[in-house]
């Protein structure tokens, strides 16, 4: 053919011959190699050309036929080469020519090569299973090892150890004899013994190539000797020792179960070799049924699943499909039907199924039922991602709600079933806390907590629930026990010390100073770590309860001169002095003070220092009288703030200080100010956007904001590209473009209709 | 123990599916002292991994209702096939027909 590349005369005959050797045509490949008429002068080719000589002798010794012809191609295509020489004499001994085979080899005079001819000759006795060429005194050993196979075979073990006792030390079938033994110990699952037998083989033997496969299967040593073609290939002879048709089927089915179009195929060759695998490996059984629900789940395969319970029977833990079903529904994105089914598991399980321990049976149904609450969380999820009623509001609240109420009733079941597992707890506690439950929250977390004391998550979770319920006291003493349970959590030591400090702080005015001095004292290195500032100025207020007013001023000048604590120092005293109910001639210098440093326009940190504290006294609900009106006139510093010239990471910190503290219209002067001096910063046009939206500002300036926002934001160097900024970035983009999508469908659709 | 048959991690630590936490733990380190990684790092590795697998009773649930469909395979099969096969006993003559080129 044109463009094809022409093949010479020598590679298609050896082509040919290696084909008519497959036949079994032996004759015809070595007439083909002899009429080719040369020999190769490529060395490769030579010994392609040895290996298909080989492989002719195996046919005809094995067949007890002669091999003249295959040593006249040998000397048409072969040399005069020690390889080539030893092959021929290799033959002539399997052929029982062993003087001719000796006398062939006598010019390279090695000694070893008599006792190897000799081997060879021993071996095709084995190979063919005659001794027709053996000489006399070798008979008897020949039969004993005939006989020891039989026994072997039959797993007469004694009788197969006692037909190997003659040979003996000296004799050519020893290696046999050890073979057989090695293969003996190997049925019987005695890997060593099989092993330190197999050692003693020798390499050119025929005993060694048969032991190789089983060998590499328990003896390391051995298998990290061979090239991974070489464990290939042994592999492969161990299949074929093994049904091969049955082993590439399995291999096919494996292959059709791996898509959806092709499952019917995969169940028509699993029906043909099933009968097969009952009888060959029927423990096997439940791992095949495994390995076919899993493919039929990856792959949605409802409609066999009749097929599947008619081919292999119920499953004894699944004799109704919910769970598989349960889950090609979950696969397919279809939790309602996923539920359904989970339920109804989850009730057969309820009915106490034989076959399963008791707590196994209830964890099981626990993690049935939390199944079913994920995935209740999930169609919420979806529900409000999807539907245009998030634009309404309420009809989407009360549906969630529902949604929400069922979900607590089910991991209420959880926790009744599995009462020491955690995740459920705080799932329930999430939602308890997200529907304003809080008193029944922390009910469910302390629960939780008195059988397991040392839960650190969940301590969190109930100190954090005390301070949102204001439950100080509480919060503290779950504070101070995270504090105990993970020494080194940085969040962790600000949230105690800050618990701590407000314990002492909302009682400045009703406990006596030596008890609030020893309550400081007693965490004093954690609160000079986490709330030096804040510390200076509560110590400096009690020294004034404590009548030294030497100390009070010592330790506010200390508080003052910290970095960015000038106006926020001095406010913080006042603060306290009004909520510690000091005399006027005390409190009266300290607001003075105050208002004096407060006449100084603060900078974006100083700003964000007092924002920060302000923030701590209306969290603690240390409502002192005033606070009001001073939240009012703090916020106004932040407008101040802006004149100095701008930091941007004071800028940031004081604008996630007012999100968080969700004072927009200063957030949104901030984000201004920010815009104008950072203009390739996408904070700040965030800020804007989310200032803009939390007030219902919904115009097409908070879509280009985000846009901005956006762009900027994937140009930042990726080490200035913070988790905190893209998450919130992102989540107020799905917000605000969710919305703006499910608006223009509406219009769409609507004008579609007047269209009409 | 002779090598452990992969996939069943109760089978490779030679517990009934019933064991206890107790009893699969000490099943393990009795097993891990016979076969340390050093001397043998695969059989410790499947050994640990089937302890991993159920060490308690909210992995051996999870184990029992979901099982290993997902980590099995057919090769994990072929294999088992395999070495039934080889420890049957083949005879000499099959053991033979390995050598010769496939038909």
């Amino acid at each position: 053919m044109p463009g094809q590349a022409v093949q010479s005369q020598p590679v298609r005959s050896r082509a040919q011959a290696h084909s008519l050797l497959q036949k079994g045509q032996i004759d015809e490949a070595l007439r083909l190699m002899r009429e080719r008429g040369q020999r190769s002068v490529n060395a490769e080719n030579r010994e392609l050309d040895l290996a298909i000589l080989r492989q002719a002798a195996d046919a005809l010794l094995d067949r007890n036929q002669a091999i003249d012809e295959l040593l006249a191609t040998a000397d048409a295509v072969g040399d005069a080469s020690p390889t080539w020489q030893r092959s021929r004499a290799e033959w002539l001994a399997r052929a029982g020519r062993l003087d001719e085979a000796c006398k062939l080899l006598a010019h390279l005079a090695d000694p070893n090569d008599p006792v190897r001819l000799t081997h060879a000759l021993v071996d095709q006795s084995i190979r063919s299973r005659s001794a027709v060429h053996l000489p006399r005194e070798y008979h008897s050993a020949h039969q004993g090892i005939l006989k020891a196979f039989q026994h072997y075979e039959r797993g007469e073990d004694e009788q197969a150890r006692e037909a190997l006792q003659a040979i003996n030390l000296s004799s050519p079938f020893l290696d046999w004899k050890v073979f057989l033994r090695g293969m003996i110990a190997f049925a019987n699952g005695d890997s060593a013994k099989a092993i330190e037998n197999w050692q003693r083989l020798a390499p050119h033997r025929l005993a060694y190539q048969l032991a190789a496969p089983f060998r590499l299967s328990i003896d390391r040593n051995y298998k990290s000797s061979l090239s991974d073609a070489e464990q290939g290939q042994l592999r492969k002879r161990l299949e074929r020792l093994t049904d091969e048709k049955l082993i590439n089927d399995l291999r096919l089915m494996q292959r059709f179960l791996s898509s959806p179009d092709t499952l019917g195929l995969a169940f028509t060759l699993l029906e043909d070799i099933y009968p097969h695998l009952l009888r060959l490996v029927p423990e096997w059984i439940p791992r095949l049924r495994r390995f076919v629900e899993h493919s039929l789940v990856q792959q949605g395969g409802w409609n066999y699943l009749a097929r599947l319970q008619q081919l292999l029977g119920p499953s004894p833990d699944d004799p109704h499909q919910n769970k598989l079903k349960a889950q090609i529904a979950e696969i397919s994105g279809d939790l309602e039907k996923a539920n359904q089914h989970w339920g109804q598991y989850e009730a057969w399980l309820a009915s106490s199924p034989p076959g399963w321990p008791p707590d196994l049976l209830q964890r099981a149904r626990a993690i049935v039922l939390f199944q079913i609450a994920s995935n209740g969380n999930d169609l919420i999820q979806n529900l409000t991602k999807s539907s245009l009623h998030s634009a309404l509001r309420d009809p989407l609240r009360r549906v969630v709600r529902d949604k929400f109420l069922t979900m607590v009733q089910t991991l209420k079941r959880v926790l009744e079933l599995a009462p020491d597992w955690d995740e459920p707890v705080l799932r329930l506690v999430e939602i308890l806390s997200g529907l304003q439950a809080l008193p029944e929250a922390r009910t469910v977390v302390e629960g939780y907590l008195s059988r397991h004391p040392e839960h650190f998550g969940l301590t969190r979770v109930i100190a954090s629930l005390c301070d949102a319920h204001r439950e100080f006291e509480a919060g503290r003493s779950y504070w101070l026990k995270c504090l105990k349970l993970q020494p080194l959590d940085r969040h962790v030591q600000q949230r105690a010390a800050e618990a701590v400090l407000r314990g002492v702080r909302l009682k400045l005015r009703s406990l006596p100073v030596e008890a609030l001095e020893q309550a400081l004292a007693e965490h004093r290195p954690l609160l000079e770590e986490a709330l030096r500032p804040e510390l200076l100025t509560t110590r400096a207020i009690l020294a004034a309860r404590r009548q030294d007013p030497q100390a009070c001023r010592s330790l506010s000048d200390e508080a003052i001169r910290l970095p960015n604590e000038r106006s926020a120092a001095a406010y913080r005293l006042m603060a306290e002095a009004t909520w510690a109910g000091l005399p006027p001639a005390m409190r009266n210098p300290i607001a003075q003070q105050f208002q004096a440093l407060l006449d100084i326009p603060p900078t974006p940190g100083e700003a964000t220092a007092l924002i920060r504290s302000l923030r701590q006294y209306i969290h603690s609900g240390l409502d002192y009288r005033g606070l009001k009106t001073h939240e009012k006139l703090l916020r106004a510093q932040v407008a101040r703030c802006i004149t100095h010239p701008a930091d941007v990471d004071e800028l940031a910190a004081l604008g996630w200080l007012l999100q968080d503290a969700r004072y927009w219209k200063e957030l949104r002067l901030l984000a201004l100010h920010g815009q104008k001096n950072f203009p390739t910063h996408p904070l700040f046009f965030y800020h804007e956007a989310a200032a803009m939206h939390a007030r219902g500002l919904n115009s097409p300036r908070l879509r280009r904001l985000l846009d901005k926002a956006w762009a900027l934001w994937q140009r930042l160097p990726a080490e200035s590209q913070t988790p905190r900024l893209r998450q919130k970035l992102e989540h107020l983009r799905a917000e605000v473009c969710g919305l703006d999508l499910l608006f223009d469908n509406f219009i769409f659709s609507h004008s579609e209709e007047s269209d009409e | 123990m002779n090598e452990p048959i992969p996939g069943d991690p109760y089978r490779v630590l030679g517990l009934r599916p019933d064991a206890s936490d107790v009893a699969i733990r000490e099943a393990y380190l009795k097993l891990v002292q016979q076969h340390p990684p050093e001397r043998e790092p695969e059989t410790f590795a499947a050994i640990r991994e089937a302890y991993e697998r159920i060490r308690d009773l909210d992995r051996r649930t999870r184990y029992r209702l979901f099982g290993d469909g997902r980590w099995d395979t057919v090769e994990a099969l072929v294999e088992e096939l395999v070495c039934q096969t080889q420890r049957r006993r083949p005879p000499l003559e099959a053991l033979l027909g390995t050598l010769r080129p496939p038909s």
